[in-house]
């Protein structure tokens, strides 16, 4: 029957299989690979794979890498300045700093939290106040509509040519991909909150300030995270993208560099690590959602 | 001695070619409970949201009466209360935090709460006794800290007329509250009005003003006339071509006669009021009559002497 409850014991077991058959698939697939050549890197092993975790580990040195010395050369160069300051006592040398990985995380999530913050933050305002006021919904709704179509990957160059190619285009760019979506969807969400509920709210002394603060925003916030859970893949895809063509630092100039060098061990493990942290940053919206809308979980049940 | 809360004087109203409600004339006096009925889509809920403020009528006025004098009504206010069948209650409140809301929003502004907090932790306290006591009067002491998907209807509907009740209200607006429950729970919050009733009914013996003002809409005309003291037709069946009209102009009020008053203890015997029941169901629900209204308007005709134009 469908929908018919399992016992947890069942769902794990099934997650724990499928999650064992895929490792499994891909072990019986990198051995085969191997095996045909020795050297590939294309499908890792595990042992390789680990070799490239070890190596976004650490500081990028020319003799430990002969291979990308020439791609690896930028950051090289700004790990030597930066020796040589901390030798000189000039700037003390942290223990994740230069770290591969620790830059690309900097880099990257400074950019994609930057925008985030902009993008979700005014769109929330915007939505809310378009819900509520129906001449601002009328102002903005065609020009946001039409915004929210543009394929920001697409407009890039354009992001380059305006902002440059440091951290305010990266910041621009996710901002003007989710804020058009956010706030159309989050004005939809304003609309749906029931009429009754807000001619109640006026009936009890209510003001219009009040009515937004104190019973239209707290319905729709638990849906506002739902939303930001959902705009963390399209602002990734963004980000990726620009940093995959203009970067110095972060994931997608990590990522590109790597392959032009064919280091797969390296980028493999580059991936899932990006996914981590897209995933842990659903995990604390949804410890959030469930901290601040208790009631949104009895809703669902 | 008349003490008229709620005054609608000649209230029309139309959407677009659709007219609605046509010269609409009543007075509610103090501690009225009074049972609006009629026809599906005759415009109940259309003349009580006219009375709360949500949609004004296009003609016509409808005044609340305090002791400053008569207030036209231009928008809603907390001088009116009003309890709905469906989304009663705030979702993100709790039980207790929805009856103690209007408090809130009453007694002090966003800005207060947030620069002046001990005042408004003093305050809250006060309002989360008052919001208590009600809640526990209402046989609800132990869902003060549910929310409304963790309640039943029934509980959800008491906690509304809680929530309305706390800011004392002048006049009390119920559009059909009960309509989606079952018949016990009906029963049970039948009972909830013949205590505020009787409430009412006590504070006249001891000369005081009686706190409660109910209007109430309801399909049921059993539940009418066992929860009111007055009960109101409306209806678009009425003898508007004797009246001049080529068309019908809209529904207005065709039955207007008390109703018997029973006490919370009483036993449910609606046989007791079958001809009434039978009266306004001839009078209020039957298309096919065109007879002048007038010996039906027994209440209106006291009170102001006006009739259907």
């Amino acid at each position: 029957m469908i929908g018919r409850p399992i016992p947890q014991r069942t769902a794990l077991l099934c997650s724990v299989l499928a999650v064992a058959a895929v490792v499994i698939a891909y072990t019986v697939l990198a051995t085969a690979q191997h095996r045909k050549n020795p050297d590939g890197r294309t499908i890792p092993t595990w042992g390789q794979l680990w070799g490239g975790l070890v190596f976004l580990c650490q500081r990028p040195t020319a003799e430990a890498d002969a291979d990308a010395a020439d791609l690896l050369a930028a950051a090289l160069e700004g790990a030597g300045i930066r020796e040589e300051q901390a030798e000189a006592g000039q700037r003390p040398r942290g223990w994740l700093q230069d770290r591969i990985l620790w830059e690309a995380s900097k880099a990257s999530l400074g950019r994609l939290l930057g925008g985030l913050a902009i993008g979700l933050g005014g769109g929330v305002l915007l939505g809310l106040l378009m819900g509520c006021f129906h001449k601002l919904d009328a102002a903005f709704s065609p020009v946001l509509y039409f915004a929210s179509r543009i394929i920001a990957t697409a407009a890039m160059p354009i992001f380059f040519k305006l902002a440059g190619i440091e951290l305010e285009m990266y910041v621009a760019m996710i901002a003007f991909g989710s804020l058009p979506i956010v706030t159309l969807t989050v004005s939809q969400y304003v609309r749906e909150f029931p009429e009754e509920l807000r001619f109640k709210a006026y009936t009890l002394g209510a003001s219009h300030t009040e009515v937004i603060a104190t019973a239209i925003f707290p319905c729709v916030l638990p849906r506002i995270f739902d939303l930001a859970m959902l705009m963390i893949g399209p602002a990734l895809v963004y980000l990726i993208a620009a940093e995959q063509i203009v970067a110095g630092e972060g994931f997608g100039y990590r990522i590109r560099v790597l392959t032009k060098a064919t280091r797969f061990e390296a980028v493999y493990p580059l991936i899932v690590i990006l996914t981590v942290y897209a995933g842990a940053m659903t995990w604390a919206l949804r410890a959030l959602q469930r901290k601040l809308c208790p009631w949104y979980g009895a809703a669902k049940r | 001695m008349a003490d008229p809360i709620l005054q609608i004087s000649d209230l029309s109203h139309a959407f677009g070619r659709n007219r609605v409600l046509h010269n609409i004339n009543l007075e509610v006096q103090r501690g009225q409970f009074a049972a609006l009925v009629g026809p599906s889509g005759c415009g109940k809920s259309t003349l009580l949201r006219a009375i709360v403020g949500t949609h004004l009528p296009q003609h016509g006025r409808v005044a609340v009466c305090s002791a400053g004098g008569a207030k036209v009504v231009e928008g809603p206010g907390r001088d009116r209360g009003i309890v709905y069948q469906r989304y009663s209650l705030f979702p993100h409140l709790t039980a207790l935090e929805n009856v103690a809301y209007g408090l809130m929003l009453d007694q002090t502004t966003t800005t207060e709460r947030w620069l002046r907090r001990g005042r408004w932790r003093a305050l809250r306290r006060a309002h989360v006794e008052q919001a208590t006591e009600l809640l526990q009067q209402m046989k609800l002491g132990d869902a003060l800290r549910r929310y409304p998907p963790e309640m039943s209807g029934g509980m959800c509907q008491r906690v509304a007329i809680a929530q309305a009740l706390i800011m004392k209200p002048a006049i009390l607006l119920l559009d059909e509250p009960f309509g989606a429950l079952d018949e016990a729970t009906r029963e049970e919050l039948q009972r909830v009005l013949l205590t505020l009733y009787a409430e009412d009914l006590a504070a006249r013996r001891r000369q005081e003003a009686p706190p409660y003002t109910v209007v109430l809409v309801t399909h049921e005309i059993n539940e009418a006339i066992f929860v009111s003291d007055r009960v109101l037709g409306l209806s678009q069946y009425w003898d508007w071509q004797a009246a001049g009209h080529t068309e019908c102009p809209g529904a207005t009020i065709v039955y207007d006669k008390p109703a018997p008053v029973f006490a919370p203890d009483d036993p449910r015997d609606f046989l007791s009021f079958r001809d009434q029941k039978e009266e306004i169901l001839h009078t209020v629900f039957e298309p096919s009559i065109g007879v002048a209204h007038r010996e039906y308007l027994g209440l209106a005709a006291q009170a102001s002497g006006k009739a259907p134009a």
